[in-house]
């Protein structure tokens, strides 16, 4: 912590002074004032833990600096200790219950304020006013249950998303945060108003009694969605809470631009399966045959994946994590080494939960699934289908995934590179009963399956990779890169804008910028954020949808063949992408209203990636060239390093040759030139920089 | 002539021939491959008897580009006429004359079941490109049987219409769709507005495309009758044989462009619907979004406008047109104002125009509600049910509505007495009005009064048009303002909306607006519900260039998120969107869309301006977004005005022969301040930035 924050003992409490704010802390009936450098009303932080709604005011019966926090002994209904600790400019509340009577809810504290807006960071970074006479239900979860809530996903379909919340109004927020993974059902439920936001950790059918210490809760001020997500990134960073796990050194095929089968899977099913089709099924789509040809026509375009995710339909089953060899010439794991020969990477679809009802697990292992209050077996629902669920807190159930996770990487196994994690969303539905709730209760059930996966693939392949579909940084030490997931609205801007977010969030992490549903809208400008954001992704080779998802009851719409504009779209992007080399993405900037977007570092500290022109040209900047690809036939400014003398402009074109580029410098500063759309013969411009003796580099 | 015998017809650019033998037609590719074949026999399914098909009689008449068969089914006798035209077309229609007068026709089938379209190499038809606002395009499933309906009311999801507008509300598609089999693509479109239901409805199943005809037992055959024309042509592009299809409506005098125009209509056009809606989810008393009726109890009245109107003025923002949206009046079918809400509404209408805006009223004429006058007083004009029950939907919320029947006379006399109410001086005496909802006419399964007058697609175009004509004869300026979007419609409205987009991106309007310019539907206002946020800045400073911006909320905006809200939650729009929004709207000022202009848009690479047609800058850009959409630059005689959204450096094209004289950065307050400028190539370069703040746009003046 900084040692700028003072405390000082005042009349009525402690005044606490930070870089960035002041705060009063008054003893009677334990409160924070906020006073900040605009308005010293704007927050309030009342801190009696109130148990079961019991409103009664808590006293306080000692309080004391104890380093650079305030802690504060309280007596109520119950024996509590309220801890605040202060940072540069948010301040950490950390609540325990000492003694006191049994109680099914605990509401550590409660903002008070004037704000007009609530915003989450869900991964969609919705925003909205919040109404005034009513209040609003505001829950997070990385489970179902945060879908009745009114901040459910409409964008896309899911990712984790961080127990953040902002309240406030332009140009002044407060944000939310926890700091660990609590382990009651909802992990972040809270309820806004205008006045306030009031949140609660609710155990509503397992009573709590004796001591218990709630998770840390940030508070956090700030002017932007932005700076709110960077002081919560920085205080999960400083190790004052949460999970840890050694970190992974990232090898550098992580990197490599990925094909995905899903979308052909899909959308090949909608070709001979007919359109009101659902996805699931699509499994049965995937063979060496479609892989094969979705990379030869891949090749065809000039557009080389390094990775290959065999997704859904690898395995036998859901639930049965063997390999469907039929499927694959009649051994995946040769089909697996044979394309590792190749140069390839090969990544697993593995989902920990689901259990299909005609599974072997489910047919003579039912003594590992999941059953609910009732002592009957779970089942949820996805794609119109019902599902049973692993109990993973089981011992036997553990050992039993474990050891096929073991074999996907194992050399003796299947040989994979990685894994990618999905279904965490059906981890743990509301009324499940845990065998062994002492595994973790609740999200902190997740939170263990992904420890579990996450030791056992790394025990067996140490620079495997674990995708996972994640922006809550408290299970980031489980997985190794953030899926910007599935975004299902025909949006331009949502897998950006979870990148943004992702890396904002968890900096040391790549980001899988993901294509499903692979519309085909999305395929242009957002094919060039991508490049910037992460590792690009293609999730069909063939088709792109047309994201009329209501009609064609399948995500991603209608499909369409792939036009060979898109192919020259795709193909220039991902040139860029390999010319750039490897790029410092901890931080994404986002020009929202220019749709641009770069990576950290900026053209003077290559390498370095950028759009221009409202996401409409790509920039790679190395040391010694620039290259540039355009979808528009535009004028184009192109800003130029400092020093950056050009010794060559060429336009170099689909069949290899080149040719020189009219070209001028203009604004000082800047390259003028006529772009030409790489959406046909055109496939990128190469400026060359002059080396000191007069020659290119 | 032997009906086996060839007749070789040029198709599609000399690219194709057809021939004609044993009833079919078969369309080649130019090396001789058979890529589709049409079997020609139609079929007729009637109400209460069914006709005994006799096979083709066979060739009657054969001139060199125009085949006649035969053929009978006992009830009529079918002429079936094959004819080449000029273009590279071949045209299919059937005439039908009575054996037994006064059956009742239920569906015309061109090909069924093993018959219609198919592909004769083998090939499957896989692919179809459909002009309907939002590009709908799908691969065609092997197997399942796929259909769309092309129409006035083909927004419909219920039943087997399988591509319903889904980005957003009904505009009247062009009844053409382009099928694919390898490389080769073919058209096919109705050259006509039909009296059926949808006038193109096309279905697929293993390989084969049939077209249906569906006329509800409404066509009764008492003399001779032409059924839809139908015509093909190939090409090797989607877009290239749809722009030959339209180019085609227009060649042969069956659509015509719109020919009136008054400056007046060019707006900008605020309508303070959204703002109502928005308003009223921030000031609920319910965890329920109760949707349009809730809101406009609260908000649909002369305080909220005035509020709403203040606002735009606070932030110079603005509006040449005003429309008075859903609320105005006491119900559906009584036309008459809603004292409640606006006291003296034709004295809010004659300030509102002292103050310069034209205002617009809103009118749904396809159905009228419960309560009504029109309805209590003259239940006869509602469409009846088979059972003889009147025809209701259920609207916003549990509003019983009764559909009309515009064949009935009563109903056009009360339809003519609310216009006339609207537009006369001593009415409301509105400059225009919004028809809105036309894309729910009643179905044509029920009866009408006289089914003669014009059902399915002409129950819509002999209802425009007469409501069209109606105001124009009331009062000669007013703007008509609807949804249109195919060809064969123009003539019945002045501005095209182009409806509600109400997917959550930014290509709804723009491909809304490109279909309708494609297909030369007239000046497009490019509308705004439901006001999504990300539309504010971005969408607007588009929409400047290619059409008719339209404003419906100013103050808040949606974020989307539809399934727990009606139309997504709202926001406040900051500041510095409004003082954007305020630039870009007085820039649009300087050079406003005219009908005169010429319009480009291209959804594909996002390009988007007009250009004058006439005057001293004939030929160049009126107005042209710039840099990727980054700003926008308005052009008069002496200089370009530009609005950038970001900072951003600018090469801006100047008119020909123009000599640059300097570029000026405007400010909010008046005051200007001199920017470095370079000119190259007829392009002035300069270092903008973001106009909010104190800035308020870039002007580069020159000399022609």
């Amino acid at each position: 912590m900084s040692k700028r924050i003072t405390i000082s003992k005042t009349t009525d409490g402690f005044s606490v002074t930070t870089p960035c704010h002041r705060w009063k802390v008054a003893l009677d009936g334990p409160r924070c004032r906020l006073a900040g450098p605009k308005d010293a009303s704007l927050l309030v932080l009342h801190l009696s833990p109130s148990l079961d709604g019991d409103a009664t005011v808590s006293r306080v019966v000692a309080a004391r600096v104890d380093g650079q926090a305030v802690e504060m002994d309280l007596q109520g209904r119950a024996k509590s200790r309220v801890r605040l600790s202060f940072s540069r400019s948010g301040v950490v509340c950390e609540c325990t219950i000492q003694d006191g009577p049994a109680w099914n809810c605990l509401r550590p504290l409660r903002l008070e304020g004037t704000f007009a807006q609530v915003r989450n960071f869900d991964p969609d970074l919705a925003c909205f006013d919040i109404p005034q006479r009513i209040s609003l239900p505001v829950q997070i979860s990385s489970g179902l249950q945060s879908y009745p809530n009114f901040f459910q996903l409409d964008w896309g379909n899911y990712m984790m998303p961080p127990y953040l919340l902002a309240m406030g109004q332009a140009g002044r927020y407060v944000g939310v945060g926890l700091l660990d993974v609590p382990d009651c059902p909802i992990p972040f439920d809270s309820t806004v108003t205008t006045a306030g936001l009031d949140l609660k950790f609710d155990y509503a059918k397992a009573a709590r009694t004796g001591a218990y210490s709630a998770v840390p809760v940030a508070v956090l001020p700030g002017p932007t969605d932005t700076d709110i997500l960077r002081q919560y990134s920085e205080l999960l960073r400083s190790g004052q809470a949460g999970a840890t796990a050694p970190a992974v050194r990232r090898p550098g095929w992580w990197s490599g631009p990925i094909y995905t089968s899903w979308g052909d899977q899909v959308y090949r099913k909608h070709y001979e399966a007919g359109r009101m089709t659902v996805e699931a099924g699509s499994e049965r789509f995937l063979s060496a045959g479609l892989v094969d040809a979705a990379l030869e026509r891949l090749a065809g375009e000039g557009i080389f994946p390094r990775t290959i995710v065999l997704d859904e339909g690898w395995s036998e089953n859901l639930g049965d994590w063997r390999a469907c060899d039929a499927r694959f010439g009649g051994d995946l794991a040769a089909y697996i080494a044979s394309k590792q020969r190749d140069g390839y990477r090969i990544i697993l679809h593995f989902d920990p939960f689901l259990v299909s009802p005609d599974s072997h697990a489910a047919t003579t292992q039912a003594a590992i699934l999941l059953k609910d209050s009732s002592g009957n077996f779970k089942k949820v629902n996805r794609g119109g289908r019902d599902f049973f669920l692993f109990d993973w807190s089981l011992k036997a159930c553990r050992a039993g995934l474990l050891a096929q996770v073991a074999a996907m990487v194992g050399t003796a196994g299947l040989g994979a590179d990685g894994v990618k994690l999905s279904g965490t969303k059906f981890a743990l539905p509301p009324d499940a009963q845990l065998a062994d709730p002492s595994y973790g209760r609740a999200e902190r059930y997740l939170l263990g399956v992904l420890r579990d996966i996450h030791e056992c693939v790394h025990a067996v392949k140490p620079k495997a990779a674990i995708s996972l579909n994640c922006l809550n940084p408290l299970f980031g030490p489980y997985f190794d890169i953030i899926r910007a997931g599935n975004c299902s609205e025909v949006n331009h801007d949502c897998h950006v804008l979870r990148a943004a977010t992702a890396c904002r969030l968890m900096g040391d992490k790549l980001i899988d910028t993901d294509d499903w549903a692979a519309y085909g809208k999305v395929l242009g400008a957002t094919t060039f954020a991508k490049v910037v954001a992460g590792i690009p992704n293609v999730f069909s080779a063939f088709y792109r949808g047309d994201g009329r998802v209501r009609v064609s009851g399948a995500a991603g719409g209608h499909p369409m063949q792939m036009t060979a504009e898109q192919y020259h779209i795709l193909s220039a992007a991902w040139r860029i992408y390999e010319l750039a080399g490897p790029v410092d993405r901890s931080t994404l900037n986002v020009d929202y209203d220019r749709m641009e977007f770069s990576t950290a570092g900026g053209m003077d500290h290559p390498p370095f990636l950028r759009t221009y022109q409202g996401g409409n040209v790509l920039a790679a900047y190395t040391g010694s060239a620039i290259y540039v690809t355009s979808l528009l036939d535009e004028t184009c400014l192109l800003d130029l390093p400092k020093g950056f003398e050009i010794a060559s402009f060429e336009r170099i074109n689909r069949t290899g040759g080149s040719e020189p580029v009219a070209w001028r410098r203009s604004l000082a500063d800047k390259a003028l030139f006529q772009a030409r759309s790489c959406r046909e013969d055109t496939f990128y411009y190469q400026i060359r920089r002059k080396s000191p003796d007069g020659g290119g580099l | 002539m032997s009906q086996t015998e060839p007749i070789g017809v040029p198709l599609g650019r000399g690219r194709c021939r057809l021939e004609s033998r044993a009833g079919t037609l078969d369309f080649f590719d130019s090396t001789g491959r058979a890529i589709y074949r049409f079997k020609i026999n139609p079929h007729i399914e009637y109400t209460s008897t069914q006709g005994v098909e006799v096979p083709l009689r066979g060739l009657a008449r054969c001139g060199e580009l125009h085949c006649v068969f035969h053929a009978s089914d006992g009830i009529v006798d079918k002429e079936i006429h094959i004819q080449a035209r000029a273009g590279g077309f071949v045209d299919y229609w059937v005439e039908l004359t009575p054996i037994r007068r006064g059956a009742e026709v239920q569906c015309v089938h061109y090909g069924q079941d093993g018959d219609g379209m198919e592909n004769a190499s083998h090939h499957a038809l896989e692919e179809f490109f459909i002009l309907c606002p939002d590009r709908y395009g799908s691969i065609i499933p092997a197997v399942e049987k796929v259909c769309f309906k092309l129409g006035v009311p083909s927004f419909r999801f219920a039943g087997d219409n399988n591509f319903p507008h889904e980005g957003g509300r009904t505009i009247i598609p062009p009844y053409f769709a382009a099928l694919r089999a390898g490389r080769e693509w073919l058209g096919v479109g109705t050259m006509e507005i039909p009296t059926s239901e949808y006038g193109l409805n096309m279905t697929f199943q293993a390989g084969r495309a049939v077209t249906d005809f569906h006329y509800g037992g409404n066509l009764r055959l008492d003399g001779r009758f032409v059924l839809p024309r139908i015509t093909f042509l190939a090409g090797d592009d989607k877009l290239g044989v749809a722009g030959a299809y339209i180019d085609r409506l227009y060649a042969d005098g069956l659509a015509r462009p719109n020919t009136q125009w008054d400056p007046s209509w060019a707006g900008p056009i605020y309508c303070f619907f959204s703002d109502q809606m928005y308003e009223y989810q921030t000031d609920r008393t319910t965890q329920e979004m109760l949707g349009e009726l809730a809101m406009t109890d609260g908000y649909c009245n002369e305080a909220f406008l005035d509020r709403c109107l203040r606002f735009l003025g606070e932030h110079e923002i603005p509006c040449g047109m005003l429309i008075l949206d859903y609320g105005w009046f006491q119900a559906n079918g009584q036309w008459r104002p809603n004292t409640k809400r606006f006291g003296d509404l034709p004295g809010t209408i004659r300030k509102l125009r002292q103050t310069g805006m034209k205002v617009l009223v809103w009118y749904s004429p396809y159905f009228v509600s419960e309560q009504s006058d029109h309805y209590r007083g003259h239940p006869e004009i509602a469409v009846r049910n088979r059972q003889g029950e009147p025809v209701f939907v259920v609207r916003l919320g549990g509003e019983k509505n009764f559909q009309c029947d515009f064949t009935h006379p009563l109903m056009r006399e009360l339809v003519a007495e609310d216009i006339r109410f609207m537009l006369a001086g001593d009415g409301l005496d509105a400059d225009g009005i919004k028809i809105d909802c036309t894309h729910q006419p009643p179905g044509i399964d029920n009866v009408f009064h006289d089914p003669a007058w014009g059902t399915g697609e002409m129950f819509h175009y002999k209802a425009s048009k007469f409501m069209y004509e109606q105001a124009k004869g009331v009062k000669p300026l007013c703007c008509i303002n609807t949804t249109a979007g195919n060809p064969l419609f123009n003539g019945t409205f002045d501005l095209h909306r182009i409806h509600d987009a109400m997917e959550y991106n930014l290509d709804s309007y723009e491909e809304r607006a490109w279909a309708a310019w494609f297909c030369r539907a007239g000046v497009s206002d490019l509308d705004d519900w439901p006001s999504y946020d990300l539309f504010t800045v971005r969408a607007n400073l588009r929409k400047i260039a290619y059409g008719v911006p339209s404003l419906y909320a100013a103050r808040k905006r949606g974020g989307e998120r539809k399934r727990k809200s009606t139309y997504g939650y709202s926001r406040s729009v900051r500041d510095d969107e409004l003082e954007l929004l305020g630039a870009i709207y007085k820039l649009y000022l300087l050079a406003p869309m005219d009908a005169g202009q010429e319009i480009y848009i291209d959804p594909f690479r996002k390009v988007f301006g007009r250009k004058y047609t006439t005057g001293p800058l004939a030929g160049f850009h009126a107005a042209k977004t710039l840099c990727g959409n980054q700003a926008v630059a308005v052009y008069t005689p002496s200089a370009a005005h530009v609005v950038c959204i970001s900072d951003v450096a600018l090469a801006v094209p100047l008119p020909p022969a123009a000599e640059l004289a300097g570029v000026a950065k405007v400010g909010r307050s008046g005051g200007e301040e001199s920017v470095p400028v370079e000119f190259t190539e007829g392009l002035a370069v300069f270092q903008a930035c973001r106009c909010d703040g104190e800035t308020f746009c870039f002007r580069i003046d020159y000399r022609l």
